[in-house]
C-alpha cells in the first residue's frame, strides 16, 4: 500500500498534464465560436445569474462528462495497449489497490481539468465585459468528482472486460448516451436506458455544483450509488483477467 | 513447426529416465494444466494441454519448443497472469497469483512493451517502488540497474523510440532491481547483440550464485546458450512436456536430442 502512496503522485502526472494542455486546446478551438453578452445557450458561455446560466453550466458538465471517458480508458486498457502490464504486475502488489490508485489519479485529473475549464470561462466571460459570481471553482471540482464517479467507473469496467484495443469502443459506448441524454429528452428507449443507466442525475448534479449550488441527494445518491456499484465490479474483473498479451 | 524439423534426422531416443533431483524441495507444481485461448471466429488454440511438471526450487530450467508450443504461456500461468482452464498451479504450495501477491515473481516477457511516453528512468523508477523501494533507496538502485545493463546514457530517452536489443536490456534491468527468488526470462537472448549475450550469461551465473533458493526458467531457442545456462532441460512441444533430461552441458548433444524429440513429436 505504501509503494501505491509513492506512485500516486506520478499517476497524476502522467494524466494531468496531458488532459489540461488537450482541454486549452479544446477551449482555444472554440472560442472563436462564442459570443458573450447575449442571453442563451448558443450565445456562448454566460454563468452566474446572467439569462443562459443553466445553459452554460450544462454545457461545460457535457462537455466534462465527454472529456471523463477518454481520460478513463487509460485506467486499465494502457496497460494492456502498451503490455507493460506483465512487469507491473508481476510486483507483489494488490491488484485492486492498483487499479483503483490509477482510478482515483484519474479522479484527480478531471477535477484539474474542471478547474482549468471554469477559470477559464471565467477569465473570457469577465473580459467580455460580465460581471457576476461565473462558474464557481470549488463547484467545479465536485462536479468532476461527480461525473468520474459514474464515468470513470463504469469506463473501467468495459476497459476490463473488453479486449486490448476495443476498449475505444467501451469508451464510445459511455460517451454516446451521456450527449443523447444531455441532447434529447428522455423519452422511450432512452428514458428507459437512462432510469438504468442514471446519466441525466450525473449530469444534473454536475450542473448544480457548477453554479454553486449543492445537488439534490437523490440525484446524488443515484449517481454515487451506480458509480460505487460499478467501481466494485470493475476492480473486481480488472484484477482477475488474464493477461493475453504475455501468452 | 512439422515445416523445421522435417528435414531433421531421426534421433533415436537416449532410454534415459526423465530429469529428477531429490535433494531440493519442490517448488513449481503443475498437475493436468490445459489452457485454450479463443481465436477470430471462435477458433481454439490449445495452448496447454494436460500439462504436468514438477521443478525443484534452486534449479536452472530452460523450457525448449518450436513457436507456439505453449512456453510463454507457461510463464504467463506462473506469474498469475494467465488463468487455467483446468488442473492445477501451485508455486510454494499457493496459486501463482497468490504467490505473486505475497512475493513476486521476476518476469522478462518475450516482448519487452514498456508505457511509450515514459522515459527509461522513470519506467525503472516506478518499477522500483512498486518493488517496494522507497525514499534514498529508489533512485540509488535504479542507478545501479543502469548502469549494470549499460543504459545510463539513454536513461534519458522514451521507451516509444528505443530497439529491440534495448528493450530487452530495460526488461533486463527490471528484473534486477530486487531480484525474486523465481525468475522467469522468456528469450532472454532475443536482440541482444553479442557483446550483452556474453554479459547476460555473467547475469544469469550471479542470480544463481547470489541465493541457493533462486529458481531459474529460461526459454529459448538458442540451444547452445540453454546448454551452458541450465541444469536441466524440458521440451514442449503443443502444449505438452515431451521430454525432460539433464543437460550434459554439450550443446551438440543437446542440439541433436531436442530436435530428434520434436521431429518425433511432429511425426505423431
Amino acid at each position: 500500500m505504501r509503494s501505491l502512496g509513492t506512485l500516486f503522485p506520478r499517476l497524476v502526472r502522467d494524466r494531468l498534464a496531458l488532459s489540461v494542455v488537450a482541454t486549452a486546446l479544446v477551449l482555444l478551438l472554440t472560442s472563436p465560436l462564442l459570443r458573450f453578452g447575449e442571453s442563451g445557450f448558443a450565445d456562448g458561455y454566460m454563468a452566474g445569474g446572467e439569462p443562459g446560466a443553466a445553459s452554460t453550466a450544462k454545457l461545460v458538465g457535457l462537455l466534462l462528462a465527454l472529456a471523463a471517458p477518454w481520460l478513463a480508458e487509460g485506467v486499465v486498457s494502457d496497460l494492456r495497449r502498451n503490455g507493460s502490464g506483465p512487469l507491473l504486475l508481476t510486483r507483489p502488489i494488490s491488484r485492486p489497490g492498483f487499479y483503483f490508485a490509477r482510478w482515483l489519479a484519474g479522479c484527480v485529473c478531471l477535477a484539474g481539468v474542471a478547474i482549468v475549464t471554469a477559470a477559464t470561462i471565467n477569465i473570457a466571460w469577465r473580459a467580455s465585459g460580465g460581471s457576476g459570481p461565473g462558474l464557481s471553482l470549488a463547484g467545479s471540482v465536485g462536479a468532476g468528482f461527480v461525473i468520474w464517479i459514474w464515468v470513470g467507473s463504469t469506463v473501467l469496467l468495459l476497459s476490463a472486460v473488453l479486449d486490448r484495443g476495443e476498449a475505444l469502443v467501451g469508451t464510445l459506448l459511455v460517451a454516446i448516451p451521456i450527449a443523447l441524454t444531455a441532447s434529447l429528452p428522455t423519452t422511450g428507449l432512452l428514458a428507459g436506458a437512462a432510469r438504468v443507466m442514471p446519466v441525466r442525475p450525473m449530469l444534473s448534479a454536475a450542473r448544480a455544483l457548477l453554479v454553486g449550488e449543492v445537488p439534490m441527494q437523490t440525484t446524488l445518491l443515484k449517481t454515487g450509488g451506480w458509480g460505487l456499484a460499478i467501481l466494485g465490479v470493475g476492480l473486481l474483473v480488472a484484477s482477475r483477467r488474464d493477461w493475453r498479451s504475455v501468452g | 513447426m512439422r515445416a523445421w524439423t522435417e528435414s531433421l534426422p531421426l534421433m533415436p531416443s537416449t532410454g534415459e529416465q526423465p530429469y529428477q533431483h531429490v535433494a531440493r524441495s519442490r517448488l513449481i507444481e503443475l498437475s493436468g494444466v490445459s489452457k485454450t485461448y479463443h481465436g477470430r471466429y471462435r477458433r481454439r488454440i490449445d495452448a496447454l494441454v494436460e500439462l504436468d511438471l514438477r521443478i525443484e526450487a534452486g534449479s536452472t530450467v530452460a523450457i525448449v519448443g518450436p513457436n507456439g508450443a505453449g512456453k510463454s504461456t507457461l510463464f504467463g500461468v506462473l506469474a498469475g497472469l494467465i488463468r487455467l482452464d483446468r488442473g492445477r498451479a501451485l508455486v510454494h504450495g499457493f496459486s501463482p497469483a497468490a504467490y505473486v501477491r505475497s512475493r513476486g515473481i521476476g518476469l522478462l516477457p518475450d516482448r519487452v512493451r514498456l508505457p511509450a511516453r515514459l522515459t527509461v528512468r522513470e519506467t525503472l523508477f516506478r518499477l522500483a517502488i512498486l518493488d517496494g523501494y522507497s525514499g534514498a533507496a529508489i533512485p540509488r538502485s535504479v542507478d545501479r540497474v543502469l548502469d549494470l545493463l549499460g543504459l545510463r546514457e539513454r536513461s534519458g530517452d522514451r521507451c516509444v523510440g528505443l530497439s529491440h536489443g534495448l528493450r530487452q536490456r530495460v526488461g533486463i534491468a527490471q528484473l534486477l532491481l530486487r531480484p525474486r527468488e523465481v525468475l522467469l526470462l522468456d528469450e532472454p537472448l532475443s536482440g541482444l547483440d553479442p557483446v550483452w549475450r556474453a554479459r547476460f550469461r555473467g547475469l544469469f551465473e550471479q542470480l544463481h550464485r547470489d541465493s541457493s533458493g533462486r529458481t531459474l526458467l529460461l526459454s529459448s531457442h538458442e540451444l547452445g546458450e540453454t546448454a551452458r545456462l541450465t541444469e536441466r532441460v524440458i521440451v514442449i512441444e503443443a502444449g505438452r512436456v515431451v521430454d525432460d533430461f539433464p543437460t550434459c552441458g554439450d550443446s551438440e548433444v543437446l542440439e541433436h536430442r531436442v530436435l530428434g524429440v520434436l521431429q518425433r513429436a511432429g511425426e505423431t
